[in-house]
């Protein structure tokens, strides 16, 4: 018996840290995935231990033009999709510099709108399939530390959430992840604390993705994130939250 | 069109409504697009796969990711040449869509499915028989000349003659598509049937009573319940001969919209009520006994429209759905005639330690014929519908994996309009040389291996021989 629902499923950011464990955890649950990212290097290492359950496509998700054939050419090797989990992204320090903020904006949404706009024109037709995107508890509010990064979630949010509202009642589930803090890569030597492992997180995404909607990755998150949403900003400002 | 795109993706599943597949559907406007559409398959490195009214209930008709032409609207032209009895008919049009062209001028086409909603080019492909199989043949047997088109171009009347012509009729979608057929019709002189019901029980009093029945008849079938006792209702039917042009009009054969008061739109949700909660028993048990309870009070013959008769599925629109929402298969065995009491009664034991009771039976009598992949043989035919109880219910795969390696053990053969997991082995097997045969013509109609379906794929039917 699989645990999850999906037998078919396209991962975008797969080569490390959180998406790199949904692969994993999918090709253990007997799923066949596509598994894209650039570093061709992590891409075969991926392959070769995960065998034929695992089709690697090198993708550059800043060459959004690409997207629409990527797409098509990949639905017919895995004969289907049920699944789209879009998990690439980067993050830095805010700098007040403009090709960091834009090569994060660009990174973290105008890939996930090329993938989900592909996805979402197919599952419509369909009238089944999963989207899900990650957030990130850093788009819930306009945080001091990271101004483009903190944008481009609550951007992610904002697009999920009209998806949603159009698409759940065409029978397909429309969901936005908002992690908190997890080891990966991204936050490799950062001062962040009571980081989840990366594969918890994997876990409790796919968990949670079944149901259409934002979900936090711990209750407690929910419940802080819920009362900062609704904090004034003058008050925001105050608070120790980078 | 030069290009194919995401919102053409759908999902389509057979009659059963199990293993769906995703395609690129597309509804031509005419013949003329058609070289344009093979072109956009070929650069798209796709295949294309064809698609009627869907009422084959496996995976005929589904092509994943594949282009699929739904050809149920493109062409539905009729032309009737009284004189000779033929009707010039586009692929589109459904039988019914037929009889009620021709019965009025007094012709009924001579061989109809259990539903009256499938396409000719569905009945070509197919070489769909009815429960005249025995008496009359089966669909090929009375078409007279087809058009077609394939990857490799068209290719005008296609007559019985030609020696292609056996591939073409039953070639399932695997070599092109039908664009005009002409069939030879049934003169008839009354818009009835006289209809003869016999209990029966046993196999051995079934088989013969089935065979001595269609001796005088025109139509044969039985309605079986599939138990370790079998039994059930044999209908032997024949053509009221008088003349009788009241009973040509469509008034006569319309269908009644009420069943015993009860609105027919109501009973396939009553039936299901039943069926999820008590399982096939009470139904089959209901049959049973008002079959023979109608007997009792009517035990001569009764006078029935040929509408009624034919076609008794499409009085309750919707009557699958009391199958429950996990779809369900209809397997379809034929059996050659010398073996099909051991094999029906080892099918039956099959079925019942699977603990899955076929909720309908019907029994029919064939006979061989040459075209390549119909599965008519001199023998007897038991379609029985089988309901998944879970989503992939692997109880009901492995019976049907059971009952294929014993029934093509036995010379016997598997109906792709029904078929929905045979393998590729099993497969060729099954057809022996008449595979190969199918593979060679390939290479004059779709040199390319273009034309597709999900069944042809698990056959080994999509490769073009070397
Ligand atoms: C309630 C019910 C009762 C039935 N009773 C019988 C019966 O009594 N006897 C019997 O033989 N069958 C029976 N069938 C099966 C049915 O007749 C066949 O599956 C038939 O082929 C369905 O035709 P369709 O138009 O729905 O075609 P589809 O199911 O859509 O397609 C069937 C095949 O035809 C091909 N095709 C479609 N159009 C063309 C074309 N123009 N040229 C070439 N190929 C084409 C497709 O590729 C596919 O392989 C029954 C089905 C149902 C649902
Ligand atoms: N870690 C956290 O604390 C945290 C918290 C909340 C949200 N998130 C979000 O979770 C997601 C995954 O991050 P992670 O923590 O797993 O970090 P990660 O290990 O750095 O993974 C980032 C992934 O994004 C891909 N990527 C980056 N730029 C890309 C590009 N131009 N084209 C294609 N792929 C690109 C990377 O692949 P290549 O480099 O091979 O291209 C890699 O697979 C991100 O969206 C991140 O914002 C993380």
């Amino acid at each position: 018996m699989s645990k999850f629902p999906w037998r078919k499923v396209i991962i975008v950011g797969a080569t490390s840290g959180i998406g790199e464990q949904l692969v994993r955890l999918l090709v253990a649950d007997g799923a066949q995935v596509a598994a894209l990212g650039r570093r061709k290097e992590c891409l075969e290492r991926l392959h070769a231990e995960l065998g034929p359950s695992l089709l690697p496509f090198e993708h550059d998700v800043l060459e959004s033009d690409k997207v629409k054939s990527l797409f098509m050419r990949i639905t017919q090797e895995l004969g289907g999709l049920d699944c789209v989990i879009y998990s690439s992204g980067v993050m830095f320090d805010g700098r007040f510099d403009t090709s960091e903020d834009i090569l994060t904006l660009r990174t973290n949404f105008e890939g996930c709108i090329a993938w989900m706009n592909e996805a979402a024109l197919r599952f419509r037709g369909v009238g089944n399939g999963t989207l899900v995107a990650i957030g990130s508890v850093a788009g819930d509010r306009g945080r001091s530390g990271r101004p483009a990064y903190g944008a481009s979630k609550a951007a992610v949010a904002t697009y999920m959430e009209s998806l949603r509202n159009g698409l759940s009642k065409q029978g397909i589930t429309v969901v936005t992840i908002k992690p908190g803090p997890v080891e990966t890569e991204m936050t490799r030597g950062s001062k962040f604390k009571n980081m989840m492992p990366a594969r918890t997180a994997a876990e409790l995404i796919l968990r949670k993705s079944r149901k259409s909607g934002e979900h936090y990755l711990s209750p407690i998150h929910a419940l802080v994130f819920a009362v900062l949403r609704h904090i004034p900003s003058p008050i925001f400002r105050r608070l120790p939250i980078e | 069109m030069n290009s194919i795109d995401n919102q053409l993706v759908r999902r389509l599943s057979g009659f059963g409504g199990v293993f769906p597949s995703d395609g690129y559907v597309i509804q031509p406007y005419g013949w003329d697009g058609l070289p344009e559409i093979f072109e956009v398959a070929l650069h798209e490195g796709r295949r294309v796969a064809l698609r009627g009214s869907g009422r084959s209930y496996g995976d005929a008709a589904t092509g994943r990711e594949a282009i699929v032409l739904d050809l149920s609207e493109v062409d539905k032209s009729l032309e009737i040449f009284e004189d000779q009895g033929v009707a010039r008919c586009g692929p589109s049009l459904t039988i019914e869509e037929l009889w009620k062209q021709t019965l009025p001028r007094g012709f009924w086409p001579p061989v109809v499915t259990g539903t009256s909603k499938i396409t000719l080019g569905g009945a070509v492909a197919m070489n769909v028989h009815g429960k005249n199989h025995a008496q009359a043949g089966s669909f090929g047997d009375h078409v007279q000349s087809l058009d077609w088109i394939s990857p490799n171009g068209w290719f005008r009347k296609i007559t019985p003659n030609h020696p292609e012509f056996t591939g073409l009729v039953s070639s399932a979608g695997g070599l092109g598509l039908a664009t005009s057929i002409d069939l030879k019709l049934k003169r008839i002189h009354s818009g009835d049937v006289e209809v003869r019901a016999q209990p029966t029980r046993g196999w051995r009093e079934i088989l013969s009573e089935l065979d001595a029945g269609i001796q005088g008849s025109d139509y044969a079938v039985g309605w079986l319940n599939m138990a370790e006792d079998p039994g059930g209702l044999l209908h032997f039917a024949s053509y009221c001969e008088e003349d009788s042009p009241a009973t040509l009009s469509l008034e006569h054969q319309s269908l009644p919209s009420r069943v015993l008061g009860v609105p027919v739109e109501t009973i396939s949700k009553l039936l299901s009520t039943v069926t999820q909660t008590f399982g096939p028993n009470p139904i089959n048990w209901a049959k049973d006994k008002s079959a023979r309870f109608n007997h009792m009070v009517n035990p001569g013959s009764f006078v029935q429209s040929l509408v009624a008769f034919s076609f008794l599925l499409d009085y309750v629109p919707g009557w699958q759905r009391a199958y429950g929402s996990n779809g369900f298969v209809q397997l379809q065995p034929f059996v050659p005639r010398e073996s099909a009491e051991d094999v029906f009664t080892e099918i039956a034991a099959i079925a019942t330690s699977a603990k899955r009771r076929p909720y309908l039976t019907v029994l029919k009598r064939h006979r061989p014929d040459n075209f390549l992949l119909s599965p008519n043989l001199d023998g007897y035919s038991l379609a029985m519908d089988i309901p998944f109880q879970t989503p992939n219910d692997h109880v009901v795969r492995k019976l049907c994996e059971d009952v294929a390696d014993l029934v093509i053990a036995k010379g016997g053969r598997l109906y792709p309009a029904k078929d929905s997991f045979l393998s590729g082995d099993q497969a060729k097997t099954m057809l022996g040389p008449r595979f190969d045969r199918f593979q060679s013509l390939k290479s004059t109609y779709d040199p390319q291996g273009l034309m597709t379906s999900d069944l042809l794929e698990r056959w080994g039917l999509i490769s073009v021989a070397g």
